[in-house]
């Protein structure tokens, strides 16, 4: 009977836990719905309990694993491409359960590790969360363990030594600390081939173009889409964060310029520097606030009045923006379509005549006061004049109708006005010091020209959030950023960091405070007084040094000969080792013989270690 | 000098050199590594380096600790004192770790020897049975001891450079002593005989020698020490099968040795002498391993009234 009766350790408990920890990695990356672990983690439960030795005939293991593949072959056949994962994790997680019921030797214990092991490496795929790290670091914790008691049961001699448990968890704390340092090492591809498990950013919130017709109602997605980092100017409370400008007004509503690029404004002194992680947002638009002068890494291109990335939205990237305001305008941020009279009519009577900023605020008030923030769908009868409709009647709309329909009035009483999409961010986590942006903050608001582009907010129902500390966000955040995101681009950061960290680091040390110098110093010294007399002795020196040690004191001053016939008389053990070493010597020293001397000296050396001296009287 | 240093600290923490193999489960374990290395670079997915990271980790340590357990042996070949061609010899190693407790060693030389748990300290002889195949002098070289702790996935192996020269003596073919000295030996002897021991009936043993009480399990012999003295020369003569002779003059030579009286050997020119001594039996046993041609028997030999046996 080949089962395996491993002393101390109870391996049941060890294989029925290390095939729960991958199906808990599976679980914990979304793939099996809690329930169905219930389950699962039952079944193990019941095979520890009862069915671990149970003899159950191993051929049945075929049987279900060709049953597996023909099942889920079928359903990959009929249901396509995209059954493709979930038949995996269907045929993995039913492998791991008839593994473990099967009767189990050695051989399949081992089958269950890498069963496991592959549970874990599926469930990578699947997720981005940190959470499933659980099922795999309890991996991590179990699988030296059982491989240790395997390697020991497969030996097949004497007894076996068990090291104690806190011996498995200095080896499971080594594991961590070397694999963490090898994640941050482990070269990076500069580009993939297969798009495959990267974190989905279908999230966004954000819409370039407005939409005002939009049937259904508008979802309040609390999920995070970008965190922000002032790196350089003076943090604002809250700020707009721009991603489309729409200057092509039409009866249906604003739609951004097609053609005619608009270059940053290059030749502006930076004011503020922001650093942008888009965690989950799907755009290709570069955001930034006030007004653009560069982006790191700059492989962008402009098209209107709008600029987007070449290829994907980098991990992270730097904006660099003036809160110069821009001085020109237009023709094209003028026009009114002949349809729209109704709105002009409009916005002639609230506006009235008076500076541009009264008119602006006379307007703002006439939005607030007749129409109600809404993100209920507009009624279908306002879809084919949706900022009419919304004017007329005290109209229900979102932050884009309120938008359109003030830039709207404002071009009906000849002011150049746009609309501006993208986040209204007011979020600021202490922890970190970042701002951050969530779907929900997808807002759009108002540009209009008075001798400079101006913002003005015509929705009535915005809020600015308090700054608040989440550590929970800030460890989430450092996930994303430091472990899912981490690119070559880090890892070449991280080594220019680490070569001009050295500087800083001498001249951190230079800082230190006289004492904390002092006690470094007397450490050093004693350190160099220890260890290194040893070292800068001649090969002879070092030998009578050792000799010494062992209680052998021979004057230096005396001749070679004399100290060879002193270890003769008092130590006659080793005499024989030294009269070999020192003709060695001799020729080395004063001989034209090529000696190998380094070697002969650490062997005499060894060998005088090795070597019990008892003190003999000489004649 | 730089060359010089560099090697000396290369020795220091290198020397012997290891050697390194996988194992089936270690073999498994780098599929699954080659194959997550390749996914890990297609799609660049970081979940995937974490993996990757943990089970290089894991081959860190693993080779850590196995380095740890071999660090620190030494080993000695112990050798009996006498080896014969054919005969299962029992062949000792010394195996000590002054440092560390080493787990699950194999003494990889001339067979096996499983080691499951070496404690710190003045060590052990582990010992094991081989037959050499052929005799005379044969060197016996390095010391292998490998081992697959901790967690079998790689069995990493030291190699201790260990020379040995021993003499393999002629494989003994029985014969009966007092038959080859055409003498009908009493077997009890004397009454100052002893019985030595006993051993399989060899055609030509006096019936008086047979042991009637275990019949039962075979004939057996007794050979008498200590007075019986069986004394003559071994004459190898030239002709007929040389390995045959040499064993069966090997195997007398531990016969009459044992009874205790004098023997010696003669072949070709060469005349042992007469003793009775070990150093002489081992001297005669040397000289029938190494012996590759017999001469014809000088005359000028003086064997005295000592008895001859010619082989």
């Amino acid at each position: 009977m080949e089962r395996p009766n491993l002393s101390i350790y109870d391996i049941p408990l060890l294989t029925t836990g290390i095939s729960l920890a991958g199906i808990l990695a599976l679980s914990l990356a979304g793939m099996l719905a809690w329930p169905v672990f219930v389950l699962i983690a039952a079944l193990h439960l019941a095979v520890y309990r009862w069915l671990f030795h149970k003899d159950i005939p191993g051929y049945l293991f075929g049987v279900v694993i060709a049953a597996i593949f023909i099942v889920e072959g079928l359903r990959i056949y009929f249901q396509g491409r995209g059954a493709v994962l979930p038949a995996l994790r269907d045929m993995i997680v039913i492998l791991a359960l008839t593994r473990l019921v099967l009767k189990k030797t050695t051989r399949e214990i081992y089958q269950i590790v890498g069963i496991s092991i592959a549970e874990c490496i599926l469930a990578t795929v699947f997720t981005i969360s940190p959470i499933f790290l659980l099922g795999i670091m309890l991996d991590a914790f179990l699988t030296p363990i059982v491989l240790y008691l395997l390697d020991g049961y497969e030996f097949q001699a004497g007894t076996p030594r068990h090291p104690p448990l806190t011996h498995f968890v200095g080896v499971f704390l080594g594991i961590m600390a070397v694999s963490t340092a090898l994640f941050f090492i482990i070269p990076r591809p500069s580009s993939t081939i297969v798009s495959l498990g990267i974190a989905e950013r279908r999230r966004t919130g954000f819409a370039e173009e407005v939409d005002l017709a939009k049937a259904g109602a508008l979802e309040q997605d609390r999920s995070i889409v970008m965190r922000i980092f002032w790196s350089q100017g003076k943090a604002p409370e809250s700020f707009y964060l721009s991603g489309a400008r729409l200057d092509v007004l039409t009866r249906k509503g604003f739609l951004k310029r097609v053609g005619q690029p608009v270059a940053p404004a290059v030749n502006t002194p930076v004011s503020d520097r922001l650093t942008i992680y888009p965690t989950g947002l799907e755009s290709r638009n570069v955001f930034f606030p006030f007004t653009l002068v560069g982006t790191v890494p700059s492989t962008i291109f402009s098209q209107g009045l709008n600029y987007y990335w070449r290829s994907t939205t980098p991990p992270f990237y730097d904006v660099y923006v003036t809160r110069v305001l821009s001085l020109r305008f237009e023709a094209q941020d003028l026009r009114f379509p002949e349809e729209l009279q109704g709105v002009a009519t409009l916005a002639r009577r609230v506006a009235g005549q008076a500076a541009i900023p009264v008119q602006v605020k006379r307007l703002r008030t006439y939005l607030a006061t007749h129409c109600t923030y809404s993100l209920a769908a507009p009624t279908p009868g306002t879809l084919q004049r949706p900022i009419e409709s919304f004017l007329a009647g005290g109209g229900k709309g979102a932050c884009e109708h309120f938008a359109s329909a003030m830039a709207a009035m404002l071009r009906a009483i000849g002011i150049p006005a746009r609309v501006v999409t993208g986040f209204l961010v007011s979020e600021f986590n202490t922890t970190d010091n970042y701002y951050i942006v969530r779907a929900s903050d997808a807002h759009a608001w108002v540009e209009y020209f008075d001798g400079a582009w101006r913002t003005v907010d015509p929705t009535p129902q915005t809020q600015i959030k308090k700054p608040r500390s989440s550590l929970i966000d800030a460890l989430r955040f450092r996930w994303i950023r430091w472990v899912i995101e981490y690119s070559l681009q880090d890892q070449i950061n991280l080594a220019v960091s680490v070569r001009l960290g050295m500087p800083r680091l001498r001249q951190g040390l230079s800082g230190l405070n006289t004492w904390a110098g002092l006690i470094f110093a007397v450490i050093v010294i004693i350190a160099v007084m220890i260890y290194l007399p040893r070292r800068r002795l001649g090969p002879y020196a070092r030998v009578l040094h050792a000799l010494k040690r062992k209680g052998l004191a021979l004057d230096p001053a005396l001749t070679h000969e004399e100290h060879k016939q002193r270890i003769k008389t008092e130590w006659p053990g080793i005499a024989p080792h030294f009269e070999v070493y020192l003709r060695s010597y001799l020729a080395w020293r004063f001989g034209d013989r090529k000696v190998e001397i380094q070697p002969l000296t650490e062997a005499l050396i060894a060998k005088i270690h090795k070597t019990k001296y008892t003190p003999q009287k000489g004649e | 000098m730089l060359e010089n240093k560099t090697r000396m600290v290369w020795r220091k923490y290198f020397k012997p050199p290891r050697g390194f193999k996988l194992t089936k489960a270690g073999r498994i374990f780098f599929v699954f590594l080659f194959a997550i290395i390749a996914v890990a670079m297609l799609t660049g997915n970081n979940l995937l380096f974490m993996i990757l990271a943990f089970m290089l980790a894991f081959m860190i340590v693993s080779g850590l600790e196995s380095e740890r357990n071999i660090r620190y042996l030494e080993i000695e070949r112990v050798l009996p004192s006498e080896i014969y061609a054919h005969t299962p010899s029992r062949i000792g190693y010394h195996l000590r770790n002054t440092r560390l407790t080493s787990d699950r060693l194999v003494i990889n030389s001339l067979g096996g020897i499983k080691v499951a748990c070496l404690p710190k300290g003045p060590g052990e002889i582990y010992t094991t049975e081989y037959a050499f195949e052929r005799r005379g002098r044969q060197h016996l070289g390095d010391v292998q001891v490998y081992t697959t702790f901790p967690y079998g996935l790689f069995e990493k192996s030291i190699t201790f450079a260990l020379a040995d020269d021993i003499v393999v003596f002629p494989e003994p073919m029985p014969v009966s002593s007092a038959a080859a000295l055409g003498r009908e030996d009493s077997g009890r002897g004397k009454g100052t005989d002893s019985i030595s021991h006993v051993r399989p009936y060899i055609p030509g043993d006096s019936g008086s020698l047979i042991v009637w009480k275990k019949l039962h399990l075979g004939l057996f012999s007794r050979v008498v020490e200590g007075g019986s003295g069986l004394t003559g020369v071994i004459v190898l003569l030239p002709g007929g099968e040389l390995e045959e002779k040499l064993s069966q003059a090997a195997f007398l030579v531990g016969e009459l040795f044992t009874s205790g009286g004098q023997f010696g050997l003669a072949a070709g020119n060469y005349f042992s002498g007469l003793a009775g001594s070990r150093d002489h039996k081992i001297k005669i046993l040397t000289y029938l391993a190494d012996l590759d041609v017999i001469g014809a028997p000088s005359p000028a030999i003086d064997y005295g009234t000592t008895k001859l046996i010619y082989l």
